[in-house]
């Protein structure tokens, strides 16, 4: 059949195509002709009829023959006439969905075929089809779904291909909009990530997707940014490991893959693999581990070595294996140590490490500062001054400003702890010898022990009149930079050298420290000149000798600056010969130019420590530096040597203003210009302009300065607020019991102390009034446990009186020789009641809940016995009911005469656990604890175990013998982060039963009392053997709760 | 049997041997003059520091140099005062003999009687109601009521009341009362500076001076710690047990571990604050 022959059997269907569109009686048109030559007269008529059929079912939508006809040539050519015939069949079924999409479907399958791998054409047509729900934005996204096909093809395999329309499909379920904009994203996705690591992604996706769908678009936007963090080899196993964590229940998986992320992002990425196959091995006891495990990973890295982290996860694994026995859960017991919220988790990062950090060793490095440096010494991390803005810049060097040693925030210089905690002994031994031997006592003009002063024969380089001798001596120099260091390395070896008399048991450290110093120490031949020469005395100042170099031709200059450094080990030297030797070596420094070391052409050689001078000689320099030939050198900047980490940093001029200001009232006060005009000098100050310093002065002391002279300085000390008029608040921390993990999470909460404010004393008397008789009966009750003050004990061998009837007996009995025992002595003892009691009110916001609203507490109703609720006062809360027991417990411990104190709790979170002084146990009933009472008020949450361990430490230094703690509360402990959400009670319930047992393990009585009439669920997991009460009828509280006291007093 | 054990009545004990006393201010002039002028003493300081030898010192001292009035000397009668010591054990008591009774005098009797130093140690320890007794003999009066057997004792010459107590670890419930610590003199000791300490240990222990030495710095440092982890600082005499332990042999690292470390405090913190300073003095 010929082409005229296809074009006339054509030509009967072209005025029906006609009819329905003239375009599609065109295109059919053109497409006959162009198809003809390529099928024979069965294969024209089956292609014309499948074309036909879809023309006459979808008479409304051209569009889709049209897409037929059109695209049917480039189909045959790249596939056969049976494809294009499955085409039309496609076409029409997917039409019956959707018209649009069957379109589609035919315009991108030529794309398709281009590169369809081994996909069937029916399986991708499916595949777009299951995307497709009824709504039009299902069918974009099918439509988009065959579009893209073709380039996601290109840059992925089968697979993949296959997995990700499972994907998207599965999240287009969920969200329409995420699936679209997720498929947009896959090619660019695709195209960044190596065709290795596609199905790991989209093993997460899925993951995702299943999880937690909403921040699967997340992860379509920001995975080839996040995945560039991974080391390329590593990326798809991290996906597949991520995937494994998610799919086993990790929550938040896209935050999850973030962390990670960003944790890998700070560990070489040649660590990745090992770090990965860890945490493989956690997957399958806890997947959260694992994640904890790696995102802790760069912490844990920065203490220990690589090699040692297989010990950290062995150790955490031992731990776990160690608690199985005991029924904790190995993956709870994991996730906390690998998140280092466990106790255990820190000894053993602390044991790997080697690291000692304040944190932990603060309490033994501040007694044991006390110790060397006196006990008004405290020490104290570095940050503190820094942050205070006094000029001291540097977070990492120990210092002291004369009253605090400041010490860096740990020491991790060797691999052990205990080499580690002796180099901090080491740092505060020498801070210490700076107050102890007299850093800071600078006199001007006063003698040394070996050098006498020789202030006077030199003149002040600046006209301003000098605070303090240190400003006065340093004003003597031109070279203002370079006396400073000379100062501190001449005073830091005295220093030293102290130390080193003083403490025999240091010297080990001492030398190893200077060892490893010296090790770090610049090249000499890389400095210039003179701060080589300083460097040398640098060197000398750390008994390393042989570290020394210098050349020949200068050799006596430096000779004579060591022999003048030596001074100052002697045993009396003192800081006015440190000034002394300092001003030697600024003469002789001074003299050298800084031209670069290296453009000397001596020999560099080095100096023995013996055969140096005792005392000062000054070597004729310039004939010296005639004979080296340095004609055309130019001289370079000089800067001091940097001082050896465990000298620190020493700043005498700051510390002597600062000590001078505060602790010398008879000192003339400087003007604000002078300070001003003193720290713009001086060199010691880093980083903080002057004006902020005096800012900080004024704020540590008000009225320290002498009123400034300017308005503008007036205008600023206005703004800053006077501090007593702020809240004081006393914070102790207190540890935490995870009972997931077994163990106590470290430092955990901040319990703020503060005082309540005072009420009206009307509420005391009034309430007293309003019980009157209920506090006479309590006031007789506990009269009567008032003790005797003396006890007679009868029948002993030994006793102040004779017992006549007693002694009577006894001569009876030995004449007639029946041998009795002579006890017929009496003896009075003394006895004394030494009771201690806390009582412990929940200040919780539930407390604010109305007590006699019949909708909500049936079980409130008054009963014969108890306390009526006040006819005019409807509206009391329980809050007023505790504030009442209490009114009425202290007038009864106040007719016994033991040790009580009165305490609220409330707050919200770890960080502010508030905790409310009504009474102290050393405070007299006066006033000001009567007015207090009526201040208590609801307040927020429950955290009842930090209140109780913080009541504990109270209870403790009370020299009672019998100590008791009272804890009265409406309901069940409760805090924001007190559990994983609000409604996990088991954290909270058996972090407040650990603090209860803690207490009884310090050898006091607790007791809970509760209102809450549901309180028995759980009071009685929380006390275990320990004694409560639920007071269902909640009125009778008053009532009840002295008697309770007086149980458990006479008890105990 | 062979008797390897001197018993004397405790109103003949003397000091004749001269115990080591380095004196750190006038006390010795103070407590001369008080003597001489019948004022009681009471002694005031922490423990360890230095009290009872004071005491003993001064005994051998009136007994040798001043001791003319009296050619016999100065006995010494030590009482430890505790809670359950009772006015009968000062003053005397009737014991039982046969059919009979008899009457002993107690310590503080004999004392009055003979013209002895009578040290009563720790009195804050003693009830007060025991303390009233010693009222009488402190104050002009110098008598002892004898309550039992209806008389009244006039202190021989030579008699001193000397108390001793140490402020610092008393509670206020055992405080003295006004009645009672307003009939003495009152002389106060704290620990010698470094110097007279390092003396006093080297004296007592027989240890080298350089340990000697290395033992005071310790106690001063240690002392620093007072209030700030322990109830009261180091005294001289656990540092003299130090310094006999090295004397010895023991190596002084152990030996400050068991004579200040372990025996000042059980809290294992201050503990190892201490031992660091040990450690720091000393070396390994």
């Amino acid at each position: 059949m010929n082409t005229i022959a296809y074009q006339q059997l054509a030509a009967n269907y072209t005025a029906e195509l006609a009819t329905i569109d003239a375009e599609l009686a065109t295109i059919f048109n053109e497409s006959v002709q162009a198809i003809a030559v390529d099928l024979n007269e069965v294969e024209f008529t089956g292609w014309l009829k499948a074309g036909m059929q879809i023309a006459r079912n979808l008479p409304d939508t051209p569009q889709v023959s049209i897409n037929y006809f059109r695209n049917s040539k480039q189909i045959l050519h790249l596939s056969d006439q049976i494809t294009v015939i499955r085409c039309a069949d496609i076409a029409l079924e997917l039409a019956h969905r959707s018209p649009e999409l069957a379109t589609s479907f035919l315009q991108a399958t030529p794309f398709f075929l281009l590169d369809c791998k081994s996909i069937d054409l029916k399986t991708w047509s499916d595949m777009g089809s299951r995307m497709c729900s009824d709504s039009w934005k299902s069918v974009a996204l099918a439509k988009t779904f065959f579009t893209l096909s073709h380039h996601l093809l290109e840059r992925t395999s089968t697979a993949a291909f296959k997995n990700l329309a499972g994907v998207i499909t599965e999240l287009s379920r969920q969200s329409v909009e995420l699936a679209t904009i997720c498929l947009q994203q896959a090619a660019a996705i695709f195209h960044s990530l190596h065709e290795d690591n596609h199905l790991s992604f989209l093993d997460l996706a899925k993951a995702m997707v299943k999880n937690n769908w909403v921040n699967a678009w997340l992860y379509f936007e920001r995975a080839p940014e996040l995945l560039r963090r991974f080391q390329p080899s590593e990326s798809g196993a991290f996906l597949s490991l991520i995937a494994a964590m998610v799919n086993k229940g990790c929550p938040e998986p896209f935050t999850l893959f973030e962390e990670i992320s960003h944790a890998l992002s700070q560990i070489e990425g040649i660590e990745h693999g090992e770090l990965r196959h860890m945490a493989q091995r956690l997957v399958s006891i806890s997947p959260t581990a694992a994640a904890e495990f790696l995102k802790s990973a760069p912490f844990v890295r920065e203490r220990v070595p690589r090699k040692a982290m297989r010990q950290w996860l062995e150790l955490g694994l031992e731990k776990a294996d160690a608690d199985i026995g005991l029924k904790i859960e190995a993956g709870d017991k994991l996730e906390a140590f690998f998140r280092l919220q466990s106790v255990t988790a820190d000894r053993a990062l602390a044991l790997l490490s080697g690291r000692v950090e304040f944190e932990q060793a603060g309490n033994l490095l501040r007694l044991y500062g006390q110790a060397l440096a006196g006990e008004k010494v405290r020490v104290q991390p570095i940050s503190h001054l820094v942050n205070r803005g006094l000029g001291w810049s540097s977070e990492t060097r120990a210092t002291t400003e004369g009253t605090v040693i400041y010490v860096p925030p740990y020491i991790d210089l060797f691999g052990d702890l205990n080499s580690n905690l002796q180099i901090f002994k080491v740092c505060i031994a020498h801070q210490s010898g700076r107050i102890t031997f007299g850093s800071f006592d600078f006199q001007y003009g006063e003698d040394g022990t070996y050098i006498k002063s020789s202030v006077t024969q030199r003149r002040p380089v600046t006209a301003t009149k000098a605070i303090v001798p240190m400003q006065r001596f340093f004003d003597l120099f031109q070279g203002r930079h370079l006396i400073a260091g000379l100062f501190s390395l001449v005073e830091d070896h005295r220093i030293d050298c102290c130390v080193h008399s003083e403490y025999p048991g240091l010297r080990k450290w001492l030398s190893r420290v200077k060892t490893h110093e010296i090790s770090q120490r610049p090249r000499l031949l890389e400095l210039g000149l003179r701060q080589a020469f300083v460097e040398n005395l640098l060197r000398a100042s750390l008994h390393h000798f042989e570290s020394i170099r210098w050349p020949v031709s200068l050799k006596p200059m430096l000779v004579s600056a060591l022999g003048a450094l030596k001074i100052v080990t002697r045993p009396e030297a003192t800081i006015q010969d440190t000034a002394e030797i300092a001003t030697h070596l600024y003469d002789l420094a001074l003299d050298i130019p800084n031209i670069p070391a290296s453009s000397i052409g001596d020999e560099w050689i080095g100096i023995e420590a013996t055969n140096l001078p005792d005392e000062f000689t000054r070597p004729d320099v310039k004939t010296m530096l005639k004979a080296t030939d340095l004609t055309g050198i130019a001289e370079i900047d000089y800067e001091n040597p940097v001082p050896p980490d465990f000298y620190g940093d020493l700043k005498p001029e700051l510390v002597q203003t600062l000590n001078a200001l505060r602790d010398n009232p008879a000192l003339e006060k400087p003007t604000l210009e002078q300070i001003q005009a003193m720290l713009e000098n001086s060199v010691e100050v880093e980083n903080v302009d002057a004006d902020t310093i005096v800012e900080q002065i004024e704020m540590d002391t008000p009225g320290i300065i002498t009123d400034a002279t300017t308005d503008e300085f007036d205008a600023e000390a206005e703004v800053i607020p006077p501090t007593d008029a702020a809240e004081i608040i006393n914070w102790s921390t207190y540890d935490e019991w995870d009972f997931r993990a077994n163990d106590y999470l470290t430092a955990w909460c901040q319990v703020g102390e503060r005082v309540v404010v005072e009420g009206k004393l009307e509420y005391y008397e009034e309430t007293l009034k309003r019980h009157s008789g209920l506090v006479r009966d309590v006031r007789r009750q506990f009269e009567m446990m008032r003790p005797e003050s003396q006890r007679l004990l009868k029948n002993l061998e030994d006793g102040h009186e004779i017992d006549l009837d007693k002694a009577i007996q006894f001569f009876i009995d030995k004449k007639a020789g029946v041998g009795p025992q002579a006890r017929f002595y009496s003896r009075r003892d003394k006895i004394e009641r030494s009771v201690a009691v806390a009582f412990l009110l929940d200040m919780s916001g539930s407390t604010d809940e109305t007590i006699n609203d019949p909708g909500t507490s049936p079980q409130h109703v008054s009963q014969p016995g108890t306390v009526s609720v006040d006819a005019d006062n409807p509206g009391k809360k329980i809050i007023d009911l505790e504030k009442e027991s209490t009114v009425l417990i202290i007038e009864a411990l106040e007719a016994i005469g033991d040790t009580y104190g009165i305490y609220g709790f409330s707050g919200y979170g770890r960080q502010d656990v508030s905790f409310h002084v009504i009474k102290e146990f050393d405070q007299i009933l006066d006033d000001t604890v009567k007015k207090r009472i009526d201040s208590i008020k609801p307040l927020r949450s429950t955290r009842m175990g930090a209140a109780i361990r913080h009541t504990n430490s109270k209870l403790l230094d009370c020299p009672a013998k019998v100590k008791i703690l009272m804890l009265i509360s409406d309901g069940r402990p409760q805090d924001h982060g007190y559990g994983d959400n609000r409604g996990d009670h088991e954290y909270a319930i058996r972090d407040t039963k650990q603090a209860l047992i803690e207490s009884k393990q310090e050898g006091i009585v607790p007791f809970l009392i509760t209102v809450d009439k549901e309180g028995h669920d759980y009071l009685k997991e929380i006390c275990g053997d320990i004694g409560y009460e639920v007071v269902a009828d909640i009125e009778s509280l008053p009532h009840r709760l002295p008697t309770i006291y007086k149980y458990l007093a006479t008890k105990a | 049997m062979d008797q390897n054990f001197t018993l004397i009545q405790i109103e003949d004990f003397r000091i004749t041997e001269q115990p080591f006393y380095l004196p750190l201010a006038d006390e010795v002039a103070l407590f001369e003059s008080a003597y001489n002028q019948h004022l009681p003493v009471l002694l005031k300081g922490p423990t360890g520091c230095g009290k009872t030898r004071f005491v003993e010192y001064m005994s051998w001292r009136l007994h040798r140099h001043v001791g003319n009035r009296d050619e016999d000397g100065v006995p010494l009668v030590t009482i430890a005062c505790h809670e359950d010591l009772t006015a009968s054990d000062l003053v005397g008591r009737y014991l039982l003999e046969g059919a009979n009774t008899r009457w002993i005098d107690g310590p503080l009797t004999r004392a009055v009687k003979v013209g002895a130093i009578c040290y009563l140690d720790e009195i804050v320890e003693a009830r007060k109601d025991t303390t009233v007794l010693i009222h009488p003999l402190a104050d002009h009066r110098r008598i002892l009521p004898i309550e039992k057997r209806g008389e009244l004792l006039h202190a021989a010459d030579g008699f001193l009341l000397v108390m001793s107590f140490n402020p610092g670890y008393q509670s206020v419930l055992k405080d003295l009362k006004h009645s009672t610590r307003q009939r003495f003199i009152a002389i106060e000791f704290g620990y010698p500076n470094r110097e007279q300490e390092s003396e006093i240990i080297r004296k007592e222990s027989n240890c080298t001076e350089e340990i000697a030495k290395h033992l005071a710095k310790l106690g001063e440092k240690v002392r620093h710690l007072k209030s700030h982890g322990l109830a009261e600082g180091v005294s001289t005499r656990l540092l003299v047990y130090a310094g006999k332990l090295i004397a010895d042999g023991i190596h002084p690292l152990r030996a400050c571990l068991t004579a200040v470390v372990w025996a000042l405090t059980d809290d294992a913190e201050v503990q190892q604050a201490i031992h660091e300073v040990v450690l720091s003095i000393f070396e390994e």
